[in-house]
């Protein structure tokens, strides 16, 4: 095992891989900032580029591309207030703030600084943990699944509070809207009302474009013309870079991020969109002033940035321990291994361990080098949005369309346009509509978790629970003591006062 | 104004500068191919090497276009709606051809609207069971079964899909009484049954060699009454037909289609064409390459399999939907 | 160092610690309430009504939730949530004032305005192709959103769509709608053509 481990090394000695996954990373910046374009579409596209290198060159290069995609993201996030792809919603609370008090800069570098060294631990834990890892893995199943989910999202729901009915009503219309489609337990189709363009449900990307792309516009439009043409992201008052004093202040939250980002990419199902919501939600938690959240706080950009990475790390365990893709990325990642002959599977680390370990250490090394990138890219992508506003606007739409054009059909225009006009009128009555898209996110796992574990339950659900999923008791538990505890919890430390004065 | 000016200028460059084609021989421009399934999948890996050698063949490049959702439907129903010049076409498989459309209601007529090009392979789903349950035949899983109503976790990779259908097919056949698990595809079944939460799943070999080898799991039959006879490590598994239950004989059929309106000199250049790409050296190797193998049909054929197909899920869906 | 440019104080709905709430608003607010309590609640009511075809019975014999529950639950909570929301809305209405929107009212329309490109964008994208249903779009945005000088429409709104479609049908093969007009998608192939033998 050391052996094949240190001939990994060996492997990584070609300056030609680094080529690969820097022009990766590029392009994965490039297109993550996009609006509607995701990332997984750009690995898609780029997979059969990926056929014709070698494996040791291929691979690198659609990880990069991965990587790129997910800050890519959040520079738009940032900047304009567009989550470039689900990951990036959470910064969205904290990044346009930020670039509206002229600090866009250090908005950008510690969303650059928090994803790359939280990715850089995560992959580190993964190669070395990686038995561990998969053992885990293997104990989690639908109950956990579940509740973990539910804890998370109380979680969330706990420090969002101040939205109060508001939020709330965003929530079960986004579950709601999850809802719309087809039910994946018994496969019946649900409020789709006969639509065509509903029967697969509400895909993702037109969502997240119609609540937060066409408000962004529709709202840009709104002033007036005069000051409209010279009106524009000011990158030269975009701020002075992030100073030392700022970043040390958020190594704690980056930390807890990574933890929990690598916790939640064990779990399947998941995400990195829950995962930047809790690192969200436990970075305001924590912190020392809870009220600077969402008007433009640091540590609410380093928060679900660290974490949607760390994600990065455990999500190829199942991939190179059992040869079962997790999610979209992985399964083209699968279909790269594949293409070069490869089965990724129990027998992978003692046929081509040296690759593996090569390929790891890569993936590993990419962080380091997307610092650098991304440091020096900064720039040039943030001028690039500089434009006017007559330019960028009418670009951002075209490029929303086709976004959602490019995995979806005319139909799905039509749905992301009706879902932008409400979630218009909706920002304009104040709804926050964050809770909305996590939601919406979520309303499929749940059902489906639930449904599953009652089918192994067999009727019984107690028993299953507590006697042979303990992971799952144990988080249910928690999250109903912390139900519990955010209703009652005042009146009971009231009356405590009462008895001691 | 300058600018109309000078998107007249352009367009005109452009009509000017491109080859005006006296008659427009088919193929003149890129085809789209539609999968509906998601990105990674068995379909999307066998169209990145056919369409790199049929580009060579036809003249033109052909574009892979994902369209998943919907159960496969939201794929199948653009491409049924698609103009019928032959320029868009269908990758799929024989569950969304000739079974889904009858379970939800589709804007589209599958037989009507569909003409088969080609069928590229298929892939046969094998009974897998953990290693550590009692059973190690396909007779002792069914006795066990019988004796043991509901206690089996029969994992499958999704409602209507490619182990569903054999499982609901056995079950109909046997009368056994399992508990039948959903599983959001067939990634996510492997891993319950490696985890030991289902305890035996319908799947394909490419996924379930690795852990075979590994001894983690026994593969009890594989579905149909064609035996896996160029598999070296499953060329002994039974077959259903040999079993005696030949009820049970989903295989998936890797199939591509065209929207039925297509002229039928094209539709023939086409079918041609991916006979070709059967013969074709490096598509060989490539298929060989992703474990996989190269069974061909021409399109006329599969067409008259298709309505008698057709009918046996009717019956199928009757007996597992109860209406 | 520069100041960014202020941002207008936004069209909202104040409430609460602010200076009484715009009239027309607030109407609005009230009207969104009621429509979604009561969405919530005839979806939650008649929600078995909304199940399509294609559900199987599940193959054995134990509890699991129908497919109706989920949902159900959903908009339960969500017509309940709705009623201190109305409550909510009531009484700003009351409180509100009918202050001068005269300017707010411009800003929706210049919205309202982008909203109608938005649809026509929709809904023209497959008729007219994409390039020429983008030209259009762009022409008219870029038009509206204070753009006069001719020079200036030619990079934003000619070249941009023609560029975009380039690079996403014959260098990453993603196909866009093409026109249904023959005569448009004559032009559109014929340019990409062009394109092609001199880029690639």
């Amino acid at each position: 095992m050391f052996e094949s481990f240190l001939q990994g090394f060996e492997l990584l000695l070609r300056w030609d891989i680094y080529f690969y996954i820097s022009m990766g990373l590029v392009v994965g910046m490039f297109v993550g900032a996009m609006p509607g374009l995701t990332t997984v579409l750009a690995m898609a596209v780029l997979l059969p580029v990926s056929f014709n290198l070698e494996p040791m060159l291929g691979i690198p290069f659609l990880i990069g591309v991965y990587k790129g995609g997910i800050y890519g993201g959040s520079i738009s996030a940032i900047l304009v207030g567009i989550p470039g792809t689900g990951a990036s919603i959470a910064t969205t609370f904290d990044g346009p703030a930020l670039t509206r008090q002229g600090k866009a800069r250090k908005a950008l570098e510690m969303a650059l600084f928090s994803s790359t060294i939280a990715d850089f631990l995560s992959d580190v834990a993964t190669l070395f943990l990686i038995g561990l890892i998969a053992m885990i893995i293997l104990k989690i199943g639908p109950p956990e699944i579940f509740s973990i989910i539910i804890f998370s999202l109380i979680l969330i729901a706990s420090v969002s509070s101040e939205s109060g009915i508001r939020g709330a009503i965003a929530a079960f219309l986004g579950l709601g809207l999850g809802f719309i489609g087809t039910d994946a337990v018994t496969g019946a189709s649900r409020m789709t009302f006969g639509i065509d363009a509903l029967s697969g449900g509400i895909p993702l990307i037109p969502l997240i474009i119609g609540v937060f792309a066409l408000p962004e516009i529709l709202e840009a439009v709104e002033s007036r013309a005069r000051t409209f043409i010279s009106e524009s992201v000011d990158m030269s008052s975009a701020g002075e870079r992030l100073r030392w004093y700022e970043f040390r202040r958020s190594i704690r939250t980056i930390l807890r991020s990574t933890a929990i980002g690598t916790g939640i990419g064990m779990v399947p199902g998941v995400g990195q969109v829950v995962a930047a919501f809790v690192g969200y939600s436990a970075a305001k938690r924590a912190s020392k002033t809870p009220e600077n959240f969402g008007k433009g706080e640091l540590d609410g950009i380093a928060g679900p940035e660290a974490a949607n990475n760390a994600v990065n790390g455990p999500t190829l365990v199942p991939l190179l321990t059992l040869g079962i893709p997790g999610d979209n990325v992985t399964a083209i990642l699968l279909g790269a291994f594949v293409a070069h002959g490869i089965r990724p599977g129990p027998q992978i680390f003692s046929e081509q361990g040296a690759l593996i370990y090569a390929l790891l250490l890569a993936i590993i090394i990419a962080n380091v080098l997307f610092i650098f990138l991304g440091y020096v890219l900064l720039k040039p992508f943030a001028k690039a949005i500089q434009l006017k506003k007559a330019y960028l606007i009418p670009v951002i739409l075209a490029l929303s369309f086709v976004g959602t054009l490019s995995t979806g059909t005319t139909s799905d225009l039509a749905v992301m346009v009706v879902i932008g006009l409400c979630a218009y009128i909706l920002r304009k009555l104040r709804f926050d509509l964050a809770p909305l898209v996590i939601a919406f996110v979520l309303a499929e796992p749940i059902e489906y978790t639930l449904s599953q574990s009652m089918l192994y339950a067999r009727g019984d659900i107690f028993e299953y629970l507590f006697v042979q999923r303990p992971i799952a008791s144990v988080f249910l538990t928690a999250g109903i003591l912390w139900i519990a505890w955010m209703i009652f919890g005042p009146w009971i430390r009231g009356r405590l006062r009462q008895q001691r004065a | 104004m300058k600018n109309i000016r000078y998107l007249w200028i352009l367009a005109l460059a452009a009509v000017i500068g491109a080859p005006l084609p006296a008659a427009a021989e088919y193929p003149d421009r890129p085809i789209t191919l539609i999968i509906p399934l998601g990105p990674g999948g068995s379909h999307d890996l066998h169209a990145r090497g056919i369409t790199g050698i049929i580009s060579d063949i036809l003249g033109q490049p052909m574009v892979v276009r994902l369209v998943p959702g919907a159960g496969g439907m939201k794929g199948t129903s653009e491409a049924a709606k698609a103009k019928a010049d032959g320029y868009t076409l269908l990758f799929t498989h024989n569950a969304f051809d000739q079974l889904k459309p009858q379970t939800v209601d589709v804007n589209f007529n599958t037989l009507q609207d569909f003409k088969t090009v080609a069928r590229i392979n298929f892939a046969a789903p094998i009974l897998v069971a953990r290693a550590d349950q009692p059973y190690k035949t396909f007779e002792e899983f069914v006795a066990y079964a019988k004796a043991n109503p509901g206690k089996v976790n029969m994992g499958h990779s999704g409602v209507w899909g490619p182990a569903h259908i054999p499982a609901s097919q056995l079950i109909k056949e046997t009368g056994i009484k399992v508990n039948l698990i959903p599983h959001k595809g067939g990634g996510p079944a492997l891993q319950a049954l490696l985890a030991g939460e289902d305890q035996v799943t319908w799947i394909f070999a490419t996924q379930t060699r690795p852990h075979y080898l590994d001894g983690k799991v026994r593969v009890l039959a594989v579905a149909g009454d064609t035996p896996l006879a160029n598999d070296k490590d499953f060329k002994d598994v039974p077959t259903m037909a040999a079993l005696g239950y030949s009820g049970v004989a989903f295989t998936m059929d890797r199939i591509f289609m065209a929207p039925a309106g297509m002229n039928d000199a094209d539709l023939k250049k086409l079918r041609d064409a991916f006979e070709e790409l059967m013969d074709h050296k490096s598509f060989q190797r490539f298929i060989t390459s992703i474990g996989e193998e190269v069974m061909f049909m021409r399109g006329e054929e599969y067409d008259k399999l298709r309505p008698g197909r057709y009918e046996s899920y009717t019956d199928l869906i009757k007996s597992v939907s109860g209406k | 160092m520069e100041q960014a440019p202020p941002t207008k104080p936004p069209l909202v709905m104040a409430g609460g610690d602010d200076a009484a709430p715009n009239r027309l608003l607030a109407q609005v607010d009230l009207a969104v309430a009621v429509l979604l309590a009561c969405a919530g609640l005839l979806f939650a009511i008649f929600m078995p009504a909304l199940i399509g075809a294609g559900g199987i019975e599940t193959a054995q014999d134990f509890m699991t939730i129908s497919p109706a529950f989920f949902p159900r639950l959903a908009m339960g909570l969500l017509a309940l949530t709705c009623v201190p929301y109305v409550l909510q809305a009531i009484r700003n209405l009351a409180r509100s004032s009918k202050r001068d929107i005269g300017a707010q009212l411009i800003e929706l329309r210049r919205a309202g305005f982008m909203v109608v490109i938005a649809v026509g964008y929709a809904g023209t994208m497959s008729w007219l192709g994409f390039l020429l249903a983008t030209m259009l779009v762009s022409a008219v945005a870029s038009y509206f959103l204070g753009l006069r000088r001719p020079l200036a429409f030619v990079p934003g709104v000619i070249l941009v769509p023609i560029v975009v479609r380039f690079v996403f049908e014959r260098m990453l093969y993603i196909a866009l709608p093409r026109s249904e007009i023959e005569f448009v998608a004559g032009i559109e192939d014929a340019a990409m053509r062009f394109l092609v033998d001199i880029l690639l």
